[in-house]
């Protein structure tokens, strides 16, 4: 079977979730406007909750690895990419479970807010555990951020905010790895 | 065929586990739920707990199992207590191996770390045991007081009766190659199977795989079950094995006739390296399989020897089946049913085995005692042909039931299905279980009362014909299967049985 075949039923899935909720679409409906068999359908897929997982995977492919010094305009190039798909975000977002999307926004954004933590952390002498400490709650900050966003409707102000967080970040991030450095030393 | 809204199903206790954790689902949602329904919801609260106790304790093993694997029955022992239903005697037993690392279930346990791809062990842990037993067997059991019949634990199902191989006498040619369950025919028993607490799934044949697209779309579909697969092999590539990789829920159990020769003079020539090669493929992708062999007068020497198993150990089987020639249909041929004294070296051999090799091997006619007799007749399976006949057995094809017309759990009520409820077990004695081979009188008496219709679409065969074939192999066999049963069943027994053979011999 064709690899367009899933990429088909991907945009399929897209189109649907302009009207609906994803929870309101059935994998019958799905193939009918697809023009596929069922059978098609689940050699790929398990769920329409399978196709919603590949086209994040899709999303975050296109999005490349973000430098850490860019790690505030990642955010940005992100956000306003899942804010020219609003409807579409809303439909798949109101059929999850908040902490099932936050459980994935963490996992994707650790790795981003990692690298920028370890980054302000090479002039300090601080543990690995440390670093793991800052990275986790500022990540954990980060995602409440985005799903409150998404919550609220995706406001373009959030994401012209985004300036502000990083600043907040980096002051953050100096302060409290100054802190730490000298704990360590005493 | 229709479909709800995924929305509906949430909360149900059949809802299938990687759909429920991406909607953040640990259990029921009792706010919810309706007064009347309170029992299901308790079974899914219960669940979600056997699900929670299961990850953990797999966890553990998984992190460190040459550690954690010997600790498991301190566990166990702390949870199941000293309580008349504890049962201390297999605990025991079940520690002299897990303790013992040259036990050699222990080394087929410890195998499954070495050997098998890490997400396919989850899986199989999770689909067949978690839920094709802790979580199956439950609900399983609420269906049988509820409805008064058998409920299956696994369904054996015919995709198709296509095959890519014309192997001399086999029964699956029978059906010609023409017929097919849909792919929603199948979906449809699958999602009835799973109401009733079903999560095991055997496809048989006719070559399966013939349909190998659409088995990898329902081993998608339905992610909760584990499948095994009845099959010859020959069409096991590097796609569809990548493709098993991907599902992590099948599992093929090939057939062999033994070495090259005897394989190939049945099945036709360059099987057998075809086999080779396909095995080769599994191992390289650390996939699970096992194998089947159907043992006659003629071959049964040879596939149950010790070369024979040490070389299915050595291919990478997990598991060895052994099944008894049957004298099914009007040109099949009695004389290949193996005498008294080949089905006691049987007998006597995968018992031994059993003891010694790091294979889990079984002989569907002479284990009877571990599952209580004859498990046919949806009493823990049942077999659905490729024309939708429901038939009691993979051997047995007499049915008064078409999936097509009847719903699962109508079938199980059958007349002919209720017969086997209330007839099983046909035997008091286990090793001689079936109500054909070893109880001819019992087959003809359920087929001529329920009218029980033929489902040998090719040649159907009256049940006075089949059973005929079996009357004389019945009387033959009996003196041995009474021996056997009291030596391995009471000591005393043993000493009177035995007693005239020891002198003798």
């Amino acid at each position: 079977m064709p690899k367009s075949t899933k990429n088909q039923i991907m945009t399929t899935l897209a189109e649907l979730l302009q009207a609906k909720r994803l929870d309101d679409i059935t994998v019958t409906e799905l193939v009918e406007n697809c023009g596929i068999s069922r059978q098609a359908f689940y050699y790929h897929f398990s769920d329409l909750y399978g196709v919603v997982d590949y086209g994040i995977q899709i999303l975050l492919d296109e999005l490349g690895a973000a430098r850490p010094e860019d790690w505030h305009t990642a955010m940005e190039r992100a956000l306003t990419l899942l804010r020219e798909h609003r409807t579409l975000v809303l439909n798949v977002y109101r059929a999850y479970e908040r902490s099932y999307v936050e459980s994935h926004v963490r996992r994707w954004a650790a790795p981003l807010v990692g690298a920028r933590t370890r980054l302000a952390a090479r002039s300090y002498a601080v543990t690995e555990s440390q670093i793991a400490f800052m990275t986790d709650l500022l990540t954990q900050g980060l995602a409440s951020i985005v799903l409150s966003w998404v919550e609220q409707g995706m406001p373009s102000s959030v994401i012209e905010r985004m300036d502000d967080f990083d600043i907040l970040v980096g002051g953050c991030l100096d302060y409290t790895l100054e802190r730490l450095a000298q704990k360590n030393k005493r | 065929m229709g479909e709800v809204p995924v929305r509906v199903l949430t909360g149900t206790s059949f809802l299938s586990m990687e759909t429920a954790r991406r909607r953040g689902y640990h259990g029921a949602d009792t706010t919810k739920t309706p007064q009347t329904e309170r029992n299901v919801y308790d079974m899914a609260m219960m669940n979600s707990v056997k699900r929670a106790g299961f990850r953990a304790l797999y966890g553990y093993l998984d992190k460190d199992p040459d550690t954690n694997i010997p600790k498991l029955m301190d566990w166990v022992d702390r949870f199941a207590g000293d309580g008349p239903n504890s049962f201390p005697d297999q605990r025991a037993a079940f520690r002299r191996v897990i303790e013992n690392p040259d036990n050699n279930w222990y080394r087929l346990i410890r195998s499954m770390w070495t050997d098998i791809d890490g997400g396919v062990r989850r899986t199989f842990f999770e689909n067949f045991m978690l839920n094709g037993n802790l979580i199956g067997w439950p609900i399983q059991e609420q269906a049988r007081e509820r409805y008064g019949c058998n409920i299956p634990w696994a369904i054996l199902l015919d995709p198709t009766s296509a095959c890519n191989l014309h192997c001399t006498g086999c029964w699956a040619a029978e059906y010609g190659n023409k017929l097919n369950l849909s792919f929603d025919e199948i979906d449809s028993i699958i999602t009835q199977g799973k109401q009733l607490g079903v999560y095991i799934y055997i496809y048989t044949g006719g070559e399966p795989l013939v349909r190998k697209d659409d088995l990898i779309a329902l081993c998608n579909k339905h992610s909760d079950c584990e499948f095994l697969c009845f099959t010859n092999a020959t069409l096991i590539d590097e796609d569809f094995a990548d493709q098993m990789l991907r599902v992590k829920n099948f599992v093929p159990a090939i057939s062999v006739e033994g070495f090259e020769a005897a394989t190939d003079g049945r099945r036709g020539t360059g099987v057998f390296q075809k086999v080779r090669r396909a095995m080769e493929i599994l191992k390289a992708r650390q996939l699970p399989f096992g194998t089947s062999c159907c043992y006659t007068s003629a071959n049964l020497d040879s596939i149950s020897s010790e070369e024979f198993v040490d070389q299915l150990v050595e291919w990478g089987a997990k598991f060895a089946w052994y099944f008894h020639y049957m004298p099914v249909g009007n040109d099949a041929a009695p004389e290949l049913m193996p005498s008294p004294e080949q089905r006691e070296q049987m007998y006597a051999r995968i018992r031994a085995y059993r003891n010694s090799k790091p294979l889990f091997l079984i002989d569907f006619q002479n284990d009877g005692e571990y599952v209580g007799g004859c498990i046919a007749g949806g009493r823990r399976y049942l077999h659905i042909n490729a024309n939708g006949d429901v038939d009691p057995c993979v051997f047995i094809h007499y049915s008064d039931s078409n999936i097509r017309q009847k719903s699962l759990l109508d079938c199980l009520r059958s007349p002919l299905f209720m017969a086997y409820h209330d007839g099983q077990p046909f035997n008091e004695n286990h090793l001689k279980p079936c109500p054909m081979l070893e109880n001819p009188d019992k087959l003809r008496e359920m087929v001529a009362r329920t009218n029980a219709a033929s489902t040998d679409l090719q040649s159907p065969e009256s049940a006075e014909h089949l059973c005929a074939k079996c009357d004389g192999y019945a009387a033959a066999w009996h003196p041995a299967a009474q021996r056997l049963w009291a030596c391995g069943h009471s000591r005393e027994g043993c000493a009177d049985a035995c007693a005239p053979r020891r002198q003798a011999g």
